[in-house]
Parts: C-alpha cells; structure tokens; sequence
C-alpha cells in the first residue's frame, strides 16, 4: 500500500472518471501509457483492466443480452511488463463470448509463462480459438501483426470512410509509380505517388503530356518566386494547360498578396486548379478563395474537392 | 466543410471538382451539390494518384443524372476551360 502514500496517486484513485464501462457502448479509444523501466504503478493498471473486463462483461449480461453492441479489443503492448492481471486465464475464456478481445504483445511466449505460470498454456489456448473473429495475437506473430496495422493507419493518416477506398489508394500509387516508370525512365523514388507529381519540373510534366496524350499537364507557381509572371510565359510556351496550386503543401495562403500580381496575369490567359478545403490547414480556406474571386472577376478557376 | 465552401462559392464564377468528394459525401449529398452549385460549374476529377480514376468514373456513373448534366461535368465543363 505504500504507493498510497503519494497525494497523486490517492487523488487519482479516488473518482472514476474513465467509465470504463462505457467502452462497449460506442467506438471509443482508450490509451493507458505507462514507463516501461519502472514497475512502481503497474498494479494500477493491473487493477484497471480487472475492472475493465469485470465491468464490461457485467454490462453485456445485464445491458446487452450477453453480447456488447461495439466489440472492444485490448492492445496489451508489453504484456509481460504490465503486470500480473489478476485471474487472467479465466477472464480470456469468459470474455470472448461478450465481444471483448484481448490481443497480447510479447517477445517471448516464455514471458507469460514466467508471470502465468500453468496458466500460461490456457492463455494462449483461449487465444489460438479466436482467431477468426478477432485476431489476438501471442509470441513475435503478434508484433508483426500490429506492426503492420500501425503501419496501414499510419499510411492514411486520417480516418477513410471505407476501407476499399484505402486499399485501392495504396493500389494507385503503386500503379502511378510503375506508370511514371515507364514515362520518364527514372529509377521510382520512396515517395508517395502524390509527392512524385509534386516535386516534378514543368518540362517533365510536358514531356509526359505529349507521350501520354491522355494526360493535359498544369505547371505551378508560388508566392515567393522572385519572378512568377516570366514563369507563367515558360509554362504557356511548353503548351502546358493550366496552373495548380496546392496552398497547404506550398504554405501560402490562396490569397496571399504576393499572388496578386499573378492572378491578374492569369486572367483570361490560363486557368487556375487550387486545391480547395480541409479542415487542418487554413492556407486553403474557400473564404480566402471567394476574397480571390472577387478581386479577380475573369480569373477561371476551379475549386478541387467540391470546395470542401 | 463542404457545407461552408458552398456558402463562400455558391454564387461565385468558380467551377469546382469531383475528386475526394463522392466518397465523403455519398450520392445523395453529392447530387445535392451539383444541383445547388449548376451542372455548369462541375467537372469530374479523380484524384489520381489518390484514388483509381476507373473506380471514381462508376462511382459518377453510378449517380445516375440527365445525360445533358453527365456530358457537361464528365467533359464539355473541361473542354471549355481548357480550349482543347
């Protein structure tokens, strides 16, 4: 009980506020963080995925009619270095059936037998079972597995609404880079199919315009070149199209009064692509391209993204 | 967001793109907008290298609209732009 000791950890003990319970009823993500060099506070959270498990199997039984509307899964990173959680072999065989899973991370398998001694086998037993539904994973499989599903989260950054728009995202850039490949007889280089386009010179983009006929190639300018109206000359001159301006990746507001000058010079000359919207960055706000709009009434351009 | 772009754009000259919209709006919501922005002012846009330009176009067929409104967004709105 020494711990207690600490004013901290009495204050942190003494309300609940994680309403734990609550897990199963909707998506929630839950991240419990603790040092991994010292064992100290361990028991804490030892303590707090008992309850966890405790409460939402209570809830499934008496909410829920036995099952949890949200299946939750446990990511236990470091399983051997958390502690020992208490009745661990019988919670994994009850708690299967009320949608909770439990996916163990370790290095060894020798570390749960270490800290579960004969109970070690029924974990991992109980695991083995369910691996159709949710797959929860023991011994260096496991690492590799979550690794991969950081890795697959990480790629999009963002939440997709569906997954086969992620897959087939991934799919694009892989073709994209075979595709550039075969345009521009360059070794594929580890960037994003995105950044591959971006990076390129306007007399790439026109060299690919004329092999491909399908592709009509734009060329870019920015707010801080020292003389973006000869600019605007070279890229008529290598008959590209248009201009695309992406203001969150080039850092300048849409209507940054350094643009002035290259707006007007490209009323009536060529039309201008910018990527519009996206609620993290303002640089791109439609109300930065309206104020545009109106200072340049016979500027075309066109808001990508529905504006949004 | 695409709700307070429509409010800044709605009665401006821009035209306005396709691309990464579909999918985060839906159909029904994506018709929406094409109606309340004009036909006129909409072009089809994939997002290549993001999404599959094949998988976007069914995506667009598949909203169904007057063949007039599929010709001018799917190409004329293009055309006129680029003078090609």
């Amino acid at each position: 009980m020494a711990p207690f000791d600490i004013q901290e950890l009495r204050d942190l003990t003494a309300y609940d506020e994680l309403e734990l319970d609550t897990l199963g009823d909707r998506k929630t993500a839950l991240f419990i963080i603790i040092s991994d060099t010292a064992d100290t506070f361990n028991f804490l959270v030892s303590m707090a995925y008992t309850q966890l498990f405790n409460l939402l199997c209570e809830k499934a039984d008496d909410v829920y009619g036995g099952r949890l509307p949200v299946h939750v899964r446990c990511l236990l990173d470091e399983f051997a270095n958390i502690g020992q959680i208490s009745k661990f072999e019988k919670l994994i065989a009850t708690i299967r059936s009320r949608e909770i899973s439990a996916c163990l991370v370790l290095q060894a398998q020798s570390q749960l037998k270490a800290l579960y001694k004969d109970n070690a086998d029924t974990i991992i037993g109980n695991d083995a079972k369910t691996q159709h539904s949710a797959p929860p994973f023991t011994g260096v499989r496991s690492a590799i597995a979550l690794c991969k599903e950081t890795l697959y989260l990480s790629a999009h950054r963002q939440p997709l609404p569906d997954k086969r728009y992620g897959r087939d995202r991934l799919g694009a850039c892989f073709r994209c880079r075979l595709d550039l490949r075969r345009g521009c007889s360059r070794k594929p280089q580890r960037r994003s199919g995105l950044r591959q386009y971006e990076g390129q010179r306007p007399s790439r983009h026109r060299s690919q315009a004329t092999t491909h006929r399908e592709f009509i190639g734009f060329g870019t300018l920015h707010a801080a070149m020292e003389d973006p109206l000869s600019e605007i000359d070279r890229i008529e001159k290598l008959s590209l199209k248009g201009i695309k301006l992406h203001p969150n990746t080039q850092r300048f507001p849409i209507d940054d009064i350094r643009m002035d000058p290259v707006y007007d010079a490209l009323q009536g000359r060529l039309p201008v692509l910018i990527h519009c919207g996206d609620p993290r960055y303002d640089y791109s706000h439609p109300r930065r391209l309206r104020r545009v709009l109106e200072r340049f009434p016979k500027l075309t351009v066109i808001a990508a993204h529905l504006g949004g | 967001m695409f709700d307070t772009a429509f409010e800044y754009l709605k009665d401006t000259a821009c035209y306005l793109d396709l691309s990464s919209s579909m999918m985060f709006l839906g159909p029904k919501q994506t018709k929406r907008y094409i109606s309340g922005y004009g036909a006129e002012r909409i072009l089809f846009g994939s997002d290549f290298p993001m999404w599959s330009p094949g998988k976007e176009w069914k995506a667009f067929m598949e909203l169904k609209l007057p063949p007039l409104e599929t010709e001018k967004i799917g190409y004329q709105n293009a055309r006129n732009i680029l003078g090609c």
